[in-house]
C-alpha cells in the first residue's frame, strides 16, 4: 500500500479550497487544525470550515471549554453551517454561551448538541436556524 | 488489479436487460455518449447519465439531443470509476435498502488507491453527483482521521513546504490542539 503511493503527485492539495472545506467537515475540528501543519496550503484551511465538530473525547471537564473558546477565538471571520457538540461530560449550554453567540451571530443552520447534562437553556433568537437537536447522552 | 483506465468504453459497456424488461421501450436502454477531456467516447446507459445532474440539465435543455456531451475537465480513468460507482447507484433507486446501501459505498471505496479517491473528487463535484462527492470526502477524512501529520503528508503525497523552524513555531502555537487527545 505505502510503495503504491510512493511518489505521488498532491492532487489532494491541488483541490479548491471549497472542495478541501468538505473533507474537513468529516472531521472533528481539533483533526482539522492539525492539518494546517501539513503545509503551507494547508495552514489556514481549517479556521473557515463550514461545519464545527466538536467532541470531549479526550478532554476533562475543565479543559473542553477552554478548546471551544480558543477554537473560536482563532477561527476566521466566516458563516457556521452546522455546530455539532458531542460530549460525555457533563457540560451545560450555558456554560457555551460563548459558542453559541459566536454561531448565532455567524448564521448557524443546524445545531446539535449531545451532552451528560442537559438542562433548560435559553437559546438567542437565531433566523438563520434551520435545524435544532439537544439530546441526553446515554450511556449504552 | 488492472487499470480500468486502459479501456474505458468496454468499463461503460452497459448489461443487457433482463427478459421482464426487454419487452419495454427502446427508450429504456437509450444511451447517451459522453466525451472526456482526453478525448475518450464513453457511451452509458441514459438511466446512469441521468444520475450526473449536469448532463441531466444539458438534456433538459435539448431534450431530443443525439450530440455527444463534452465533459470538459473529466478525464475518463476517474470518469469509468464514477460510471461504477452511479450504476450501482441506481440498483437501490428501484430498491431503496440504506444498510446495503451502505455496505456497498463502502466496498467502493475501499479498494480505491488515495489517487483514484482524490482524481474521483473534482469529477462528482463537476458532474454535481451529490451522493458520490459525500462518499468520497468521507472516504479521504476517514484517510486522515487520527493519523500522524508525517503519515498524512506520505501517503497523500503532501510536500512539506515549512521550514523546520516554521514547523516547529506552528505546533508550538497549535500544541493546544494536539494536546488533551487520545494517541489511537
Amino acid at each position: 500500500m505505502e510503495d503504491r503511493e510512493a511518489g505521488l503527485q498532491d492532487r489532494l492539495s491541488d483541490l479548491p479550497d471549497y472542495i478541501i472545506h468538505e473533507i474537513l467537515c468529516f472531521l472533528e475540528i481539533n483533526q482539522a487544525i492539525q492539518t494546517s501543519v501539513l503545509s503551507k496550503r494547508w495552514k489556514n484551511l481549517w479556521a473557515s470550515v463550514p461545519d464545527l465538530n466538536f467532541n470531549s473525547k479526550g478532554f476533562k471537564e475543565q479543559t473542553f471549554p477552554k478548546f471551544l473558546r480558543r477554537v473560536i477565538s482563532k477561527r476566521e471571520d466566516c458563516n457556521v453551517r452546522r455546530l455539532d457538540v458531542f460530549t460525555h461530560l457533563p457540560i451545560r449550554l450555558s456554560s457555551m454561551e460563548g459558542l453559541i453567540n459566536y454561531a448565532v451571530a455567524h448564521q448557524v443552520e443546524d445545531f446539535r448538541f449531545v451532552s451528560d447534562d442537559v438542562q433548560p437553556v435559553y437559546l438567542p433568537e437565531c433566523g438563520s436556524l434551520k435545524a435544532l437537536f439537544i439530546s441526553r447522552y446515554v450511556r449504552i | 488489479m488492472s487499470s480500468s483506465a486502459e479501456n474505458p468504453t468496454l468499463t461503460a459497456e452497459i448489461t443487457k436487460p433482463s427478459t421482464e424488461i426487454a419487452t419495454e421501450t427502446a427508450q429504456s436502454a437509450k444511451k447517451i455518449t459522453l466525451k472526456t477531456s482526453d478525448d475518450q467516447i464513453f457511451e452509458v446507459e441514459e438511466s446512469v447519465a441521468m444520475e450526473f445532474a449536469t448532463v441531466k440539465s444539458f438534456f433538459e435543455d435539448a431534450p431530443s439531443s443525439t450530440d455527444t456531451v463534452p465533459l470538459p475537465n473529466v478525464p475518463a480513468k476517474p470518469f469509468s470509476q464514477v460510471i461504477e460507482f452511479c450504476k450501482e447507484q441506481i440498483k437501490f433507486k428501484a430498491n431503496p435498502d440504506e444498510t446495503e446501501k451502505k455496505r456497498s459505498n463502502s466496498e467502493f471505496v475501499k479498494e480505491k488507491t488515495n489517487e483514484d479517491l482524490v482524481e474521483m473528487i473534482p469529477v462528482a463535484n463537476y458532474l454535481e453527483i451529490k451522493d458520490l462527492l459525500d462518499v468520497l470526502n468521507q472516504a479521504v477524512a476517514d484517510r486522515i482521521q487520527n493519523r500522524s501529520v508525517e503519515y498524512v503528508r506520505s501517503f497523500f503525497g503532501i510536500d512539506n513546504d515549512f521550514t523546520s523552524e516554521e514547523e516547529a513555531l506552528l505546533r508550538e502555537e497549535h500544541a493546544w490542539a494536539f494536546e488533551d487527545v487520545d494517541e489511537d
